[in-house]
């Protein structure tokens, strides 16, 4: 053991021992080690063909569904979109918001309000303003928050999304419609396109533009960009040490996740029909936290797990008990946190052993 | 040439860098000591931009960077190593070499332009700081303790810094991952200035042309290796006299 140590860590005669401590790699096997430890090295095909089963579910499933499911699927859609938003700052950068419906509603609220109050029914107008609105929400808010960090920025978001909250509650004063929340919003025009706004195509249409914005938020993470995240998530002080403005690129992330935050909020305005301010406040933000939890934290997908999962629980429950919607979401995130919380302990224990054995393997 | 004028530091009522005035000319190898508490970690985050300091000045060459962050000096390079492993734990070695090889523009921010290359850039790092290429894929806890080492040296080294500093690399290394350690600090480029905190008088004998003792904050003694190894006053902070030594 110890010579082939030596060879490890004593490649400092540079190109000689190099040369030699890549053969040994090769020759205990290094390269199946490798495999088994790394995520990263798994088989190609099975990423494109969940991505292909996915989507097949995703545009499918549907026609299968009476209007009023399909509805419940529109949703399900808007909502996983908004996890991964979430997910981009907490899963990839690090950052816990408890804030984050507040993008989600100044999304909905500024269409809303443009089409209720200013007669824009374009979409490509209302999207543009709505989401231009829910980053500047998002550039404040996180301006503010980013000068904290840990329990302090969950604090931050979480008051400052509650002051954008009481916002919305107030918000009567200055609308036409007189009431705290924006109701008539009509599905848009989404001119060259003419629409039936039957449920089903009400479905596809948002699923297309949450496909378009999940696949920015894809994009980015997937992107160097998405690795310097992963890198000040798990070592801000190392990042910045190596260079990195670890503040802007914290900061544009959440930027980022609110804009698309917004598009999520748009999507549902049209969809529903009504911004009301219950869709802004904690409530709402600690839901979409609970769905990232559910579904895995630092991947997009886990968002769309988690958002159907939650989404489903809260329509069953609305169905079956709609007294105690809030006790059964509640209990759901109980359940989360405790057992998740303890599979993923444990996971990592089963992982972290399996990766000592490695270890051993590889410094044998 | 790396300067520092009159740099205070100071945590409340307590001096841990008290006044001290030192200049590194480009290429030195400089070995920082002293007892526990003495500021010597204190002083490298001074120049390092982790930690900025209450009075003084700070200069890179003819620059001022006292008020520079560290992303700022890492990019006029600047770069260091951290005394406890600082690695990034859920990323694997070759993801954070890659990070270490991508270079930031002035304002801390990666384009694509330049950097198209960092892949193999990284994993020639990777190669000539002799991590073995089949623990590139697997996270740092499965590295040895020395691997984890090597690849903290390996990502300070990765843009090839003007000023290098290192805190405490050797601790809990084995006697063999020592040597091969301060076989390679010697190896490396001689304009790249090295300062280096360490405990280990071999290490710090075997390596510097220029030993620093600090105690209290302040600069005790400062000379060559013999110097230093002669002082009387040195003999009695380091082992264990500090209180009576720098009366």
């Amino acid at each position: 053991m110890s010579k082939k140590r030596t060879t490890n860590d004593l490649p400092m005669e540079s190109s000689s021992t190099t040369g030699a401590a890549r053969t040994d790699g090769a020759a205990s096997g290094g390269s199946s080690t490798a495999t088994r430890g790394n995520p990263a090295r798994r088989p190609r095909w099975k990423q494109p063909l969940a991505t292909g089963v996915a989507a097949a579910l995703l545009i499918l499933l549907p026609l299968l569904l009476t209007p009023f499911h399909q509805d419940l699927a529109t949703r399900i859609v808007i909502l996983a979109l908004l996890a991964m938003s979430l997910d981009l700052i907490y899963g990839y950068a690090g950052m816990i918001s408890l804030g984050h419906a507040a993008f989600f509603g100044a999304g909905g609220y500024t269409v809303g309000m443009l089409m209720v109050d200013g007669g824009v029914t374009n979409f490509w107008v209302g999207m543009a303003v709505s989401v231009l609105v829910a980053s500047v929400v998002a550039a404040i808010v996180g301006f503010v928050a980013l000068r904290t960090r840990g329990i302090y920025f969950i604090l931050v978001t979480f008051a400052m999304g509650q002051m954008i909250y009481s916002l919305a509650q107030q918000w009567d004063v200055l609308q036409t419609s007189g009431a705290e929340a924006v109701v008539g919003i009509a599905p848009p025009e989404v001119s060259p396109l003419v629409i039936q706004w039957t449920s089903l195509n009400m479905y596809y249409f948002t699923l297309v533009v949450a496909g378009v914005a999940a696949l920015v938020l894809y994009l980015l993470v997937s992107s160097r960009y998405g690795l310097v995240l992963r890198g000040i998530r798990e070592n801000q002080q190392r990042m910045s040490a190596l260079g990195y403005n670890t503040w802007l690129y914290q900061y544009s992330a959440f930027i980022a996740a609110g804009a698309i935050a917004g598009v999520a909020g748009v999507l549902f305005a049209y969809y529903s029909g009504i911004m009301a301010p219950a869709n802004v406040g904690i409530a709402q933000s600690g839901l979409i936290v609970l769905m990232i939890i559910i579904g895995g934290v630092g991947r997009l997908w886990g968002g769309v797990i988690g958002a159907v999962v939650v989404e489903l629980a809260g329509f069953l429950a609305d169905q079956y008990a709609p007294d105690h919607k809030n006790l059964v979401l509640g209990a759901l995130f109980v359940v989360a946190l405790v057992v998740l919380r303890a599979i993923a302990i444990t996971g990592k224990k089963r992982a972290s052993r399996r990766r000592s054995e490695e270890g051993a393997h590889v410094h044998a | 040439m790396f300067t520092l004028e009159g740099v205070s530091l100071r945590y409340g009522g307590v001096r841990a860098v008290n006044d001290v005035s030192l200049t590194f000319e480009t290429g030195a190898r400089v070995a920082l000591i002293g007892p526990n508490g003495a500021g010597k970690s204190s002083l490298l985050s001074l120049m390092g931009g982790q930690t900025r300091s209450t009075s003084g000045l700070i200069r890179l060459g003819e620059r001022d960077i006292t008020t520079l962050g560290p992303y700022r000096r890492a990019n006029l390079g600047i770069t260091r190593s951290f005394q406890i492993t600082n690695l990034m734990e859920g990323l694997t070695a070759r993801e954070q070499a890659e990070l270490a090889c991508m270079t930031p523009g002035r304002r801390g921010w990666v384009r694509a332009r330049g950097n198209q290359d960092s892949k193999q850039r990284a994993e020639s790092l990777l190669a000539d700081w002799g991590v073995p290429e089949r623990t590139w894929d697997v996270r740092p806890e499965s590295l040895s303790y020395g691997q984890q080492r090597s690849l903290e040296l390996a990502l300070a080294m990765a843009r090839s810094p003007k000023v290098l500093l290192l805190d405490e690399p050797n601790v809990g290394l084995t006697g063999q991952e020592n040597t091969a350690l301060v076989r390679r600090i010697a190896g490396l480029d001689p304009k790249i200035t090295v300062v280096l905190v360490a405990h280990d008088m071999d290490m710090v004998f075997g390596f510097a042309e220029r030993v620093i003792v600090m105690a209290r904050g302040k600069v005790a003694v400062d000379g060559s290796p013999e110097e230093v190894r002669k002082n009387q006053l040195v003999a009695d902070i380091y082992f264990g006299t500090g209180g009576e030594a720098s009366k």
